[in-house]
């Protein structure tokens, strides 16, 4: 730790997202130092290092080495996740990993692994992963609504997520991007973790994965950019997933089905149908063969969302490393996303259903077939590029 | 039999169409109210397994009472039939009533499989005899937009279709309330066959036929019955289109929540309110030729708000009967009927052998995996006398 009481964290990683980072971290945030900036791409490492007056580095391991250096946040392709986190955690570096954790949950077990082997050496040592949307006032809302008990047993959970369109210039914007080689998939593994994660934040994991994905089908690339998914869970709730980035204007509605009642989220507005006793009792109870569960409907107040809110994700990670507070969200939380994630692409290639957990040996090793067997060719072009619109 | 006089346009008043209502149990009773306000139709004939049913509704419709359906057709001077019998049977009386040369009315679903329904429809050999089905909500006018903006091109070729679909509450009395219910032998299935089949109708009616159908039914999941209470059907259409289909009798208050994907834009149906989101650049245009990478089209939003629900069962009813005394084109032909139950029947039958099916079904396949799932039955059914039944409820 550096004299100041800040943590002293270098980002590695200085893209799109890695520069939101780097500007949060020298200059928002009351208890963290910007210490260093590494990218291959020496330019762009140059670039940062210059406007913040810190070291530029252009090799991840050269970094490491340094002295002094307390944490490192990981915003690389998503590949480079599970060496560099690895790293780090041997050195008794503290990690903030981007989403999502690894490519394939093989890669995210080994982390998590590196993470516990580490600890043993070092008891304070955190591993956080950059799960902000968990921050955003309706879903945290959703979060308690649910864990409060009001909905009763779930029925059903359907999230179209179709709102993520992203045009040709922005795949060919990066040659790792969208590939199988570079990026290791499409929609479920760059757009979606937030809302995988999410879904298994609020219904936890389900028992088995049905995917259906299609791989570019509508842009020009090798991954996949338009998923269905059907999730059954243990406890008897059915779950939908719907992605696509193909979609205008796209839609992100999200609907929970409890007894007592519906709760749907849509364009930042949370409605809840309450109803007045159990649906399912009703169904055994009632005398009429065509009844109704009288309910009230209501809004539920939601502040709308003002700020991107990855800077909370990396002052709470600090504040773990310096006083021991929580974790907004644990890297081994990252893993449930990935299973989703690798599971529906599994069982889409599979063309059967899954149960979890799936082999994750069996996942790397359908993902090495399709990079030695990719014949896609890559074009890149610069595209103008408007970071501030990709989030949702 | 005399047949009606197709060429009756000549402002000479028309003769009342003769119809016996066969089945007079909750939906024929329906039925019976509106054709007794019905002023083209002379109802000659009320048939029911049960006798007194059938007395009940004669006397009060005054008109005579059969109990054999078989008899209605031989004794009887109606020219045209409407069938709301259980399912299976709609298949055995069709054949009959259209082979004895009678204008047939059935309710849905035509049959309960796709090859009864091809054998339905091949009886259908007198090509003047007028066969439609009861597919009622072909008459609402929000589905009729959504139509003529599907199907005129206003959205662009397709990309994804998704229509949750639980708002057919149903409790175990309901189930309880008939033996044929919700069972194998006597209905032929659930809630696909029965309540979404109607929605089924809609679907392909707007959307057409999907190429391949992946089902994932839970039967008995929520009500003490043997068939399918909740459904989630994934589709794929020739053009590369997708849909989900998720139905349910389990949730209440439940959801109709229809959207409809184009290159144009996003159709969305909720609540009686349809909201077209339209594209000012087709979406995949969009993704070709923008520079941008986070670029979107512009929209622009159109709302279409609906009062009414249009005329339903009677707009149906007269249409059959106008279309005896006129040659009025028929809303709901009932060979069009077949592609909803070939809908139903490939999601159960994708669903029982765990893999996705192509379209066109097999239907002596499916046959013979219904007449398995009747062999195999081991459920008990119960059920119950005193169950209160409001009908209009159940729309």
């Amino acid at each position: 730790m550096s004299n100041s009481g800040k943590v002293n964290i270098a980002v590695i990683g200085v893209g799109n997202m890695g520069s939101v980072h780097v500007k949060d971290i020298a200059t928002r945030l009351p208890n963290t130092n910007l210490a260093a900036v590494c990218d291959t791409d020496r330019e762009r490492a140059d670039r940062y290092a210059a406007e913040y007056h810190v070291p530029a580095f252009y090799d991840y391991r050269e970094l490491l080495q340094q002295a002094g250096l307390d944490a490192v946040l990981v915003a690389t392709p998503h590949y480079d996740h599970t060496p560099i986190s690895i790293e780090a955690l041997e050195k008794g570096i503290h990690v903030l990993v981007e989403k999502p954790l690894a490519v394939h949950v093989n890669d995210g077990r080994k982390m998590t692994a590196a993470y516990e082997q580490a600890r043993a050496k070092y008891p304070n040592i955190q591993f956080g992963i950059m799960f902000m949307s968990r921050l955003h006032t309706h879903w945290a809302k959703i979060k308690k609504f649910l864990d409060s008990g009001q909905l009763g047993r779930l029925a059903r959970a359907t999230w179209i997520v179709t709102d993520w369109y992203r045009t040709q210039a922005y795949y060919d914007g990066s040659g790792w991007r969208a590939t199988w080689r570079g990026e290791g998939g499409g929609v479920l593994l760059n757009q979606c973790p937030h809302n995988l994660d999410l879904y298994q934040w609020f219904f936890g994991m389900p028992q088995r994965v049905s995917g259906f994905a299609h791989i570019g089908k509508y842009h020009d690339i090798e991954v996949e950019d338009e998923v269905t998914a059907y999730f059954e869970h243990e406890n008897g709730m059915v779950g939908h997933f719907i992605a696509s980035t193909a979609e205008s204007p796209g839609t992100n509605r999200l609907e929970i089905v409890g007894e007592m009642g519906k709760l749907t989220l849509e364009n930042g507005k949370v409605r809840l149908a309450h109803n007045e006793h159990s649906m399912l009792e009703n169904i055994r109870a009632s005398k009429a063969a065509f009844d109704a569960v009288p309910y009230q409907s209501e809004e539920l107040p939601c502040e709308p969302l003002m700020d991107w809110l990855h800077w909370k994700v990396t002052q709470a990670f600090a504040d773990a490393i310096l006083t021991g507070a929580p974790l907004l969200a644990h890297a081994s939380e990252g893993l449930n996303s990935l299973t989703l994630g690798n599971a529906i692409m599994l069982s889409s290639f599979q063309g059967r259903p899954l149960t979890l957990p799936i082999d994750g040996q069996v996942y790397e090793m359908k993902l090495q077939e399709l990079i030695k067997t990719s014949r896609y060719q890559k074009v890149v072009h610069e595209a103008k590029v408007d970071f501030g619109k990709s989030f949702k | 039999m005399i047949l009606a006089s197709h060429s009756s346009n000549y402002g000479e008043r028309m003769d009342k169409v003769k119809l016996a209502l066969i089945g007079a149990g909750g939906m024929g009773n329906y039925h019976l109210a509106n054709i007794a306000r019905m002023e083209t139709v002379e109802l000659t004939a009320v048939c029911d397994i049960i006798p007194e049913r059938a007395q009940t509704a004669a006397e009060k419709y005054h008109c005579r009472a059969y109990t054999d359906p078989q008899t209605v057709l031989n004794d009887s001077t109606c020219e045209a039939v409407l069938i709301a019998t259980p399912h299976y049977t709609h298949t055995t009386i069709g054949i009959a009533a259209l082979e004895s040369g009678h204008h047939v009315l059935v309710e849905k679903p035509i049959s309960v499989h796709k090859a009864d329904c091809e054998r339905l429809i091949a009886a259908r050999r007198d090509k003047r005899l007028v066969f439609a089905a009861m597919f009622n909500q072909r008459t609402d006018p929000q589905y009729l937009k959504i139509r003529e903006l599907v199907t005129g091109g206003e959205l662009g070729p397709l990309l994804r279709i998704h229509w949750t679909l639980t708002d057919w509450f149903r409790t175990d009395a309901y189930y309880a309330s008939s033996s044929w219910r919700a069972t194998w032998r006597g209905e032929g299935g659930g809630v696909l066959i029965n309540q979404a089949m109607h929605n089924l109708d809609l679907l392909q009616w707007i959307c057409g036929m999907p190429t391949r159908v992946w089902g994932h039914c839970r039967f008995g999941q929520r009500h003490q019955i043997e068939t399918e209470d909740e459904v989630t059907a994934y589709l794929e259409y020739g053009n590369g289109c997708t849909g989900v289909f998720v139905t349910s009798t389990g949730e209440a208050p439940g959801t109709n929540c229809l959207e409809i994907i184009g290159e144009r834009g996003r159709l969305r149906l909720e609540n009686s309110r349809l909201v077209f989101t339209r594209n000012e650049i087709p979406a995949l245009e969009g993704i070709r030729f923008s520079k941008s990478a986070y670029d979107m089209p512009p929209t622009q939003e159109i709302v279409f708000s609906f009062t009414d629900s249009g005329g339903q069962h009677a707009e149906i009813l007269e249409n059959f009967i106008a279309a005896i005394q006129t040659g009025a084109s028929l809303i709901a032909p009932a060979e069009e009927g077949l592609h909803a139950v070939e809908l139903a029947n490939a999601m159960l039958y994708s669903s029982i052998i765990g893999q996705p099916v192509n379209l066109p079904l097999d239907g002596f396949i499916f046959e013979q995996q219904l007449e398995k799932l009747i062999a195999n039955s081991s459920f008990v059914k119960t059920t119950m006398t005193e169950v209160e039944r409001d009908i209009r409820k159940g729309f």
